[in-house]
């Protein structure tokens, strides 16, 4: 299925603290066929800078997903997930929450929070690969994201 | 991915066309992991099946919603709006899983805060691999939480 | 009263000397009447006519003025009255021949004697006397005669022997009852001496009352016997009296005999009752039927506490009853029906009571009249309070029953109030550490208690040198029925009182009082509550134990618990750690792992083999690394995880296990196999767990030259189940059965099995929360069984006692 969504790249917003765990999503990433722009803060606060377009950010495109880690320095992830699914505008955005917590409360925390979904970042590189090209395979080929 | 104790993955479909119906069906049937199968054909039905009343008083909670928009009696968009309104069910992924293509329908859904939002294709071998993707990534990959 | 006769020739007469008849007819005591005969022509005497009367004739026959009347006019009715006065004058008057008779003259009353004769042929001269008296007399004698002729028949025919005899001793009269009495016949006694019947024994006695009779007058009755003719000896009864002659000197005595053979038996047989009834054991009295005692035997006489019978006699026999009225109802009864029984309050001399047991019957005579009350009573105080300890005991063993401590000690307490009749009570036990414990008084006394602090346990210390204490510490009843003086504000006045300590054993377990009863206690009072408390006390001396053994429950429950406490404080220590350290652990191995594998990928194919080996050298290592934090994270959470037991069906247990292990199975071509599989009660997530861990052990550790294969069944003992799975593996050794379960100890080297080593510990620490055990046969080259048990009466109840202590943590 060939759609307009495809034509352009996709515009990623990672949230991560971890240098090393982003530049490995990056990686991952690459290694994707698909065309894509990651935008990455790393923590709370810049979050919802850029989504707000503030300051530095004001010329910041609005990703067409977020990629989400929980425990970020300064604001927390579940923060910024609440702040942003109440915000008219941004609440449409899909959150794809990536941590390394298997929590349950947090899984079912977030998803209260209206979290599109959850995911634990695996251990295993090759699993990462993976879950990155499956995520990327749904959320940015199968679904419909929201138009701008 | 520690497998030890699972239980069937319980999938709800709100879905009025059989034709539809029983293509998914087949597409889960090949999956994997074990999982069952609830399909209930409007709107109404599907919030009976979620509050459990009447006769699906012993019906379990689905792990995972595919929810078609167009149906009879309740709307999806009303079910959808009730789900993730009821503090019992907003935690369970809503797949909209729908015909329409339409802007409004994609903005009302994810305003709505459906998980995600897919249009089925038409053509028969692309469903197929359309509820397979689904299967994959939802029943896989994501962490669904736990009841 | 000479009949005087006059000549015939009366005309003569009176013609001659008239004036000299006339007074001698004047004067004359004797009626006269001159009379013309009429006849009728039949020549029948139809009547007369008075020509003349003397004045006695009219005073004899009441007849006045009747000269010149005929007699039909001057006496109504005398044709029919005195008929035959007709045809005799008219004889006399026609035939001149005189006659005399005599007629009850019915006008006057009288009885005349008449004597007629004709001086002239048609006349008649009548001349009357009056013989009434004579008449009476005659009469009298006549019916005298009748009258002895009677008597001495009577006399002869009588069953009451009689006779008379002269004062020598020779018979006059005698009938026929005395004959018989005396054995002789009448001829026999015709000459008889009298004297002869009395027995020499007797006759100085006779001659007492002989003289007695002789000297008064009056007749005498007295006992004797008779000798008879046979020479036996028969009791009498003799009536004597005297007959004096004109000159009153004694002639003759008659005598009335009565044969009391008869009387003197019942004599005899009353005595014999009398003595019976004298000696008898049983109390017994005769009261006659105005309720007075005429009789009373010792047994009675002792029994009612007086000194002699004299004092009973003569006395009301209600006085015997403590309730007079009762008494008088029990005699109306007794008389209406004959009979009484039953039991009444008896009276003593000294005012005390008791209980008797009394029969009452009426003593008739011969006929069939009451004469008596006859009593025969028996002191049954003993065997009313023998029935009254059983009543007692019953109750207070069906009271002892109770399982509400509360209830049981408000029901003994009750009791005792009842049977001791008293107002205010007090029950209690001692606990173990010696303080009594009252769980139950009498209302009156927690009402009446105004004390602020109504303790209902007093501690050793604090009991200070009441009653009660004294009675405890000194193991002794203490009772009084004088009243307390000094009573503390705020408490009742105590009149009387008792208080007996509960013995158990030689130790005192309780304590149990009573007090103002209206009367004073008695010795049975104290008797009683001594009963009661020797019953009550091994239940007491249970309940302590109970108490005791309760406490020390208490303890050890505690100290259980608290070990329970720390037991699921190290599972949840241990969980948090192992959770904290794999997941700390984890990050830094991803890295590690993650860029490994980054660097394969990238650069794979432009390094050398050394460089594509230390790459998978340290890959492996790192995929290790996870899966043995994986597994020691399960490891810990098999406790804290584990949910609740369910029943469960373990053919789906199985089914879901062997899902799980399809791409190992079909990797191996294993197949699986079972029996039929039980439901059980389980953790199901858990035992699939462990199932799917040694089926998977069983693939794994497979025979190279055959395809593995595991078969699994289940065996059912009394108590539980037992699961075993077997495989047609390499087999283990069995002296290394021991290590299998230990945690990461492996037997085969590094890298030939896949594993972290961890599996078969956590299996173990599984099936050891289901209380079951874990344990393994083998046969190296054969393969290997191994089985798990799980009990069948698996209860949540752990792990709820587990979620409390961890919600509590």
């Amino acid at each position: 299925m060939i759609d307009n969504s495809m034509l352009r790249p996709v515009d990623i917003l990672l949230v991560e603290d971890n240098p090393a765990d982003i530049r490995l999503t990056r990686e991952a990433l690459k290694e994707n066929k698909m065309a894509n722009n990651l935008s990455v803060v790393v923590d709370g606060i810049e979050a919802m800078n850029y989504l707000r377009k503030k300051g530095k950010y004001a010329k910041a495109t609005k990703p067409d997903i977020i990629f989400l880690d929980l425990n970020l320095p300064k604001k927390d992830g579940r923060e910024v997930l609440a702040e942003l699914k109440q915000d008219k505008d941004l609440k449409r955005i899909p959150i794809v929450i990536l941590t390394s917590s298997q929590a349950e409360e947090d899984i079912l925390k977030t998803y209260n929070l209206h979290a599109n979904c959850y995911i634990t970042k695996p251990v295993d590189f090759d699993q990462f690969l993976k879950v990155v090209q499956s995520v990327e395979d749904f959320w940015l080929t199968i679904v419909k994201l929201p138009p701008d | 991915m520690n497998n030890y104790s699972q239980r069937p993955i319980e999938i709800l479909l709100v879905e009025d066309n059989p034709g539809d119906v029983r293509l998914t069906r087949e597409a889960l049937k090949e999956y994997k992991m074990a999982n069952k199968l609830h399909v209930v054909g409007d709107g109404e039905q599907a919030i009976a099946f979620l509050h459990k009343s009447g006769a699906y008083a012993n019906k379990p909670r689905p792990d995972v919603i595919l929810l078609d928009l167009n149906l009879p009696k309740k709307d999806g968009r009303e079910v959808l709006a009730e789900i993730k309104e009821d503090d019992l069910l907003k935690q369970i992924p809503v797949v909209i899983l729908t015909m329409s293509q339409l802007e409004e329908d994609i903005l009302t859904s994810y305003d709505l805060h459906a998980n995600c939002y897919i249009t089925k294709p038409l053509d028969i071998a692309q469903f197929i691999h359309v509820v397979k993707t689904i299967e994959d990534f939802w029943f896989s990959i994501v962490k669904l939480p736990v009841k | 009263m000479e009949n005087s006769n006059i000549d015939s020739d009366a005309e003569g007469l009176l013609g001659e000397s008239n004036e000299h008849f006339h007074d001698l007819f004047e004067n004359m005591l004797e009626g006269v009447a001159f009379c013309q005969m009429i006849f009728d022509d039949a020549e029948n005497p139809v009547d007369w006519i008075y020509l003349y009367v003397n004045p006695a004739f009219g005073s004899l026959t009441g007849l006045e003025n009747i000269v010149g009347m005929h007699a039909t006019e001057a006496i109504s009715g005398i044709q029919e009255s005195s008929s035959e006065l007709f045809e005799v004058f008219g004889r006399v008057a026609s035939t001149g021949q005189p006659e005399s008779f005599e007629i009850d003259f019915k006008p006057s009353s009288l009885w005349l004697k008449v004597s007629a004769s004709s001086p002239v042929k048609n006349y008649f001269v009548a001349i009357f006397e009056n013989i009434t008296g004579r008449k009476s007399m005659e009469e009298e004698l006549r019916k005298s005669e009748d009258h002895s002729m009677m008597l001495a028949d009577l006399l002869e025919k009588s069953s009451q022997p009689f006779a008379m005899r002269f004062l020598d001793g020779k018979m006059s009269i005698y009938n026929d009852a005395f004959c018989k009495l005396v054995g002789y016949t009448k001829e026999e006694l015709v000459d008889f001496d009298a004297l002869q019947l009395t027995p020499l024994e007797w006759v100085e006695r006779e001659k007492v009352f002989l003289d007695e009779l002789k000297d008064s007058g009056q007749s005498v009755q007295y006992e004797k016997e008779y000798i008879r003719k046979d020479g036996s000896r028969v009791p009498i009864e003799v009536f004597v009296n005297l007959i004096r002659d004109d000159a009153g000197q004694p002639k003759q005595y008659y005598g009335f005999y009565t044969d009391i053979t008869e009387r003197k038996r019942m004599e005899q047989e009353l005595q014999l009752k009398d003595f019976a009834f004298k000696s008898s054991i049983t109390p017994e009295t005769i009261a006659n039927m105005e309720g007075f005692i005429t009789n009373v035997n010792d047994s009675f006489v002792k029994t009612w506490g007086y000194e002699s019978a004299d004092e009973l006699i003569g006395m009301r026999m209600s006085m015997c009853h403590a309730d007079p009225n009762e008494s008088n109802m029990v005699i109306e009864t007794a008389e209406k029906s004959g009979f009484w029984s039953g039991e009444y309050i008896a009276k003593k001399k000294d005012g005390s009571t008791f209980i008797a047991m009394a029969q009452k019957s009426l003593v008739l005579n011969k006929d069939g009249n009451p004469i008596a009350l006859y009593t025969a009573a028996m002191d049954i105080t003993d065997r009313k309070r023998a029935e009254e300890e059983l009543r007692i005991r019953a109750k207070i063993g069906e009271i002892l029953l109770i399982e509400n401590d509360e209830e049981m000690f408000d029901e003994v307490l009750r009791i005792v109030l009842e049977t001791l009749e008293s107002e205010y009570g007090v029950f209690g036990y001692l606990d173990e550490d010696g303080a009594l414990v009252e769980p139950t008084m009498t209302r009156q006394i927690w009402d009446k208690c105004q004390v602020p602090d109504k303790r209902f346990i007093f501690p050793r210390d604090t009991w200070g040198n009441s009653t009660w204490a004294r009675a405890i510490r000194e193991k002794r009843t203490i009772y009084s029925n004088i009243s307390s003086e000094n009573i503390p504000e705020g408490h009742i006045g105590i009149t009387r009182h008792i208080s007996i300590p509960i013995i158990h054993q030689g130790n005192v377990v309780g304590l149990v009082q009573v007090a103002n009863k209206i009367t004073d206690y008695t010795t049975d009072d104290i008797e009683m509550l001594e009963l009661i408390g020797n019953m009550v006390a091994p239940i007491l001396d249970a309940r302590l134990q109970r108490d005791r053994e309760g406490k020390m429950r208490e303890i050890a429950e505690n100290q259980l618990k608290g070990v329970l406490q720390n037991l699921m404080r190290s599972n949840r220590d241990l969980e948090q750690f192992a959770y904290v350290a794999s997941h700390d652990l984890q990050e830094p191995l991803r890295m590690v792992s993650s860029y490994v594998k980054l660097l394969e990928r990238r650069y794979k194919g432009n390094l050398d083999a050394d460089a594509d080996d230390f790459i998978n050298f340290a890959v492996d290592g790192a995929v290790r690394m996870q899966a043995l934090i994986n597994d020691l994270l399960l490891f810990s959470r098999v406790h804290t995880r584990g949910k609740e037991f369910e029943v469960i069906n373990f053919e789906d247990v199985l089914a879901t296990a062997t899902n799980n292990l399809r791409m190992q199975i079909d990797e191996n071509e294993a197949i699986i196999t079972h029996d039929p599989l039980p439901t059980i009660m389980i953790d199901r997530a858990q035992i699939t767990q462990v199932l799917q861990n040694l089926i998977s052990n069983g693939i794994k550790f497979h025979r190279d030259e055959e395809s593995p294969r595991v078969h699994v069944s289940a065996k059912e003992n009394d108590d539980e189940w037992t699961i075993s799975v077997q495989d047609n593996g390499i087999g283990i050794e069995s002296q290394y059965y021991d290590r299998l379960f230990i945690i990461f100890q492996r037997l085969n080297e590094k890298g030939k099995y896949p594993g972290t080593g961890i599996g078969l510990a956590i299996c173990k620490r599984i099936i050891e929360r289901h209380d079951g055990r874990i344990w393994l046969e083998s046969e190296p080259g054969t393969g290997s069984t191994f089985y798990f048990s799980i009990p069948k009466n698996l209860k949540n109840t752990t792990s709820t006692i587990e979620a409390n202590l961890l919600e509590q943590l």
